[in-house]
């Protein structure tokens, strides 16, 4: 029996890792801006153990001045030093991580109820997870915090059940580790290090050196937590959150005031206070709700997971288990372990909306990651404890066979709508125009004497360039220049390649590109301006158009690749 | 059975000036025009037309929808036999931001809304079952489906609807968004509900699941959200989400009112603290609503087309001809209620080319004008101040534009 369910493990973890990996190349169908941008400090890193401002081994990656983490890139500089900057090497970590979770899962569910087949059941639902398997194929941060968040929790549940200190102390490194990966783990992690500090205190036996572990844990995260907000690491909640004086909550009471004319009464009824607190509590909530659980939501942007956490079967279970779950942190059936360790899981699903919550895109898929893992969990336990309330063994059978029977149907059209549908019909908003021209400028390098193109057509256009071709990253720091607004970085040229904010005839008709062979990627509008000062000097004229189309037939991205001798 | 009625006087009463309060004050000048909606509806019920006042008009909703909370709290009390529970129930269906908005102007879904509990009412009184009951229901709602709304059922409408019953069961939709596709009947920063009741909410829906009693408030809320599943998948798609989910609200707001009254019996300390909130979020909601909705939502009211018709009404006499190009001709609907000296003979209605080819000649002469909208003048190459006159929208944004060269 144990051998069988270690093989059924085994074999869910080796079609984890299967659906994970096949078609990494076309599913997403491209390779976005962050995602080379990591590939590319990593590459950095791996050749000169600095990153692409000279910066040695960083803790802050300054990258396209959004500061990433540093975790996801370091990792990644160990594949790329042992099989090469590559697509490959760039998500493979992602790969791994979503991997890795599914045999998390199953530990952590198996700690919980000590039920192996609802622990085999919750690693198939993470096998398939729509947001797991999304977010493992591309080569971002979240799927490594969410790996190193439910390992946290997993070590502490050990550490609750067994009293031995090194889980305990693996719990804390693991969620601290996980400060490093992506912002959302600056909202859960201290908040869950706090929570299990809490319980820890009452469940752990006062001996000198439990505790003088326990103070040099907590004293460790809260120094990490403390180095973590400094003022450039805060600059992500002022562009992603909501309280900005931009934002949409502040515009929208500017404008109830002056329906009133800046009166009392609205200056009592709008403002921060009820308008923010209305927007948190509307989006706090959005995470338990039917729309953002199960419903596909076309993708508006790129990194946002189209697909819902929840295959629609597992809808009702998921909400039956977080209620029994809750019940029992109140029933007194339970010892305070046990009551402890439910009020940890019901803390994690609580806490794991919160870095959404305070952007104004929420539900955000990628930065409510951290639940990833208590939906399995939760619906597992859902489907068992409704299956242990039949009584007949015919009847459970049969039940078994139709919600696995009905589980297959909706992960299948998931599957086809994920493998065959999505990357086309979203093309365009997975940087299409950006990919499209790095593959031709890493087939066609050597052919031409400069390369055009500007912000209009592509979001930081240099990271194209600098992946297609491997660019040698310490000529790189030597040859770029750029410029900085709002601390944001502009890359203008290096080597042969010039980004303009737009590419007009002023800056064609630049002396350094008189008679040379040069590459210009145009947007239709762009090709319209500058057409009747290049129509006699094109040698060739080439337009890429996306898969994707709107209703009426038309493209909904398209560009032009002109070959020219000006 | 005086008795019964003396007991159950008093709190009929309360419902009864309750809903006309919240229902019924100022209706006739907020929303302040009216929609197109009315207006198609008085077209098609000739006697509405002697009605010259919004005033008389909008009771009648007013009054449909009071009938609608005293059926539910009746439907309750029969049922249940608890007294305050379904005084609740009812007190629910007198402010909740979604029966509140379309009590205040002409449509026909109050009108469904108060048949189906009507239906359920009578037949509880002769001690008939939900079956029978929900059959007969089923039936009115069909008939509605097939003879009132006009658009072709197919099994793609379920394909379509599917999605949208998620959304709809949304904590987010239920209690802060309210109607997400349409701006016609959407109170600013308001859900159907009110935003502090989806704590009663959970909390009936955790009672209902939970506990063992209270079987009879879990078939009334059962009945009423099956025929609201259905209610939902059978009418058209494009058909605004505030009317798809009428009896989907129903189900909701029993659930609400059972939450509410479960809390006040198991926490009768925080009585106070509940009525507080709730009168808080009723302040709130309204204010948004009296000083908010007409000014976020007037490009979907006729603001500009009862303007537009009282203007032509004034000048009628000096107009032989009016010429309105394809975008402006909402207004076109409005003439025959708001304007009825004008002669509907004297519109031309202008395709585009025309409109783009020839507006010269048409908009030219003394006796000549033209109506149209601001993609039109660019149309016609013209800027907006070389209009006549300019209609606008109650927040101020063009709307029309009276143009004569």
């Amino acid at each position: 029996m144990r051998i069988k369910n270690w093989l059924i493990l085994l074999s869910l973890v080796l079609i984890a890792f299967s659906v994970r990996v096949v078609y990494l190349d076309r599913v997403p169908i491209g390779f976005d801006w962050d995602e080379r941008s990591h590939l590319y400090n990593a590459y950095s890193i791996a050749e000169t153990g600095k990153d692409e401002w000279g910066v040695q081994f960083p803790l802050i990656f300054k990258a396209f001045g959004d500061n990433k983490l540093p975790l996801y890139t370091y990792l990644t500089a160990f594949f790329v030093k042992i099989i090469g900057p590559s697509l490959f090497s760039a998500k493979i970590t992602a790969v791994i991580c979503g991997t890795l979770s599914v045999l998390i899962v199953y530990f952590l569910t198996q700690r919980l109820f000590n039920n192996k087949k609802i622990s085999l059941v919750a690693a198939l639902f993470m096998a398939f997870s729509p947001h797991s398997l999304f977010f493992s194929r591309i080569a971002l941060e979240p799927i490594l915090a969410n790996l190193l968040i439910i390992s946290g929790i997993l070590f502490q549940v050990c550490f609750l059940k067994n009293k031995k200190m090194v889980n305990f102390i693996f719990s804390i490194l693991f969620l601290s580790l996980s400060l490093f990966t992506y912002h959302l783990a600056r909202i859960v992690a201290p908040s869950l290090i706090v929570i299990f500090l809490l319980t820890d205190f009452i469940v752990i036996k006062k001996k000198f050196k439990n505790i003088a572990i326990f103070l040099a844990c907590f004293l460790l995260s809260f120094w990490l937590i403390a180095y973590q907000y400094s003022p450039e690491s805060l600059q992500k909640l002022q562009t992603a959150g909501l309280f900005g004086e931009r934002k949409g909550a502040v515009l929208e009471i500017n404008e109830f005031r002056d329906h009133h004319k800046n009166n009392l009464l609205s200056k009592i009824l709008h403002n921060k206070l009820t308008f923010i607190s209305l927007t948190l509590v509307d989006h706090y909530l959005s995470h338990f709700s039917t729309d953002f659980l199960v419903n596909f939501r076309p993708p508006e942007a790129v990194q946002q997971s189209p697909f819902p956490p929840l295959l629609l079967i597992m809808l009702p279970f998921y909400y039956l288990g977080l209620l029994q779950m809750i019940k029992e942190i109140f029933s007194r059936k339970n010892n305070l372990i046990e009551k402890a360790i439910r009020i940890i899981v019901i803390f994690w699903v609580a806490v794991s909306p919160l870095p959404s919550t305070i952007t104004e895109t929420a539900p955000d898929s990628r930065r409510a990651l951290g639940a990833l893992g208590s939906y399995e969990v939760l619906s597992a336990y859902g489907l068992f404890l409704l299956l242990s309330t039949i009584k007949n063994k015919k009847r459970k059978k049969t039940f078994l066979s139709g919600f696995f029977l009905l589980y297959f149907i909706s992960l299948l059209i998931f599957l086809f709508n994920f493998f065959a549908v999505y990357p086309k019909r979203y093309d365009h908003i997975y940087a299409y125009k950006e990919n499209q021209i790095g593959s031709i400028i890493k087939n066609s390098y050597q052919n031409y004497d400069y390369f055009i193109y500007s912000r209009e057509i592509a979001n930081q256009p240099q990271i194209f360039a600098l992946t297609a071709i491997n660019y040698p990253p310490d000529k790189y720091v030597r040859k770029k220049r750029w410029t900085e607004k709002e601390r944001w970085f502009y890359i203008q040229s290096f080597d042969k390649f010039f980004f303009p904010d737009k590419t007009t005839t002023e800056v064609l008709s630049k002396k350094i590109f008189n008679g040379k062979r040069t590459a210009l990627f145009v947007t239709a509008n762009e090709y319209r301006d500058i057409y009747p000062s290049i129509k006699n000097k094109i040698v060739s004229k080439k337009q890429y158009r996306s898969y994707a189309t709107l209703e009426s037939g038309a493209v909904k991205d398209m560009f032009y690749f002109i070959t020219v001798r000006l | 059975m005086i008795k019964k009625i003396k007991k159950m006087l008093p709190l009929l009463l309360i419902l009864v000036v309750a809903n006309l309060l919240f229902k019924g004050f100022l209706v006739h000048q907020y929303p302040n025009s009216l929609s197109s909606e009315e207006i198609t509806i008085i077209k098609s019920l000739p006697f509405l037309k002697g009605l010259n006042n919004y005033h008389w008009l909008r009771l009648i909703p007013v009054i449909l929808s009071t009938l609608t909370s005293i059926l539910a709290y009746e439907l309750a009390y029969k049922k249940t036999k608890l007294k305050w529970l379904s005084f609740i129930v009812g007190l629910t269906f007198a402010y909740s931001p979604w029966i509140f908005v379309i009590s205040r102007y002409l449509n026909y879904y109050i009108a469904v809304t108060t048949i189906v509990l009507l239906i359920s009412y009578l037949l509880s009184l002769i001690r008939s079952s939900y079956k029978l009951s929900f059959l007969l229901n089923l039936s009115v709602l069909l008939a509605f489906r097939y003879f009132c709304l006009n658009s072709p059922w197919s099994y793609k409408t379920v394909v379509a609807n599917y999605g949208e019953l998620f959304k709809i069961f949304d904590l987010r939709n239920l209690f802060f968004v309210g109607d997400y596709l349409s701006p016609f009947i959407h109170i600013p920063k308001t859900g159907f509900f009110l935003h502090i009741e989806f704590i009663p909410f959970l909390f009936g829906l955790v009672n209902l699941m939970l506990e063992k009693n209270n079987r009879e408030i879990k078939k009334i809320i059962l009945y009423i959200s099956s025929l609201g599943v259905i209610w939902f998948f059978i009418t058209p798609e494009n058909l605004m989400i505030s009317y798809k989910g009428l009896l989907i609200f129903l189900g909701v707001s029993l659930t609400i009112a059972f939450g509410y009254w479960s809390l006040m019996k198991k926490v009768p300390a925080g009585r106070f603290i509940v009525l507080l909130l709730l009168a808080i979020n009723i302040f709130f909601y309204q204010e948004l609503f009296y000083f908010h909705f007409d000014r976020k939502n007037s490009s979907e009211w006729g603001y500009a087309e009862e303007n537009i018709s009282l203007w032509l009404k004034d000048n009628h006499l000096s107009l032989e001809h009016v010429y309105v190009s394809d975008d402006a001709a909402r207004f076109i609907d409005y003439l025959p209620y708001l304007a009825k000296s004008f002669d509907p003979k004297k519109i031309v209605i202008l395709k585009q080319d025309r409109l783009q080819n020839n507006w010269r000649n048409d908009c030219s002469g003394k006796n000549r004008i033209c109506i149209v909208r601001e993609s039109d003048l660019k149309l016609m190459g013209l800027e907006k101040n070389r209009a006549k006159k300019t209609i606008n929208y109650y927040n101020g944004l063009p709307a029309y534009f009276i143009i004569n060269r």
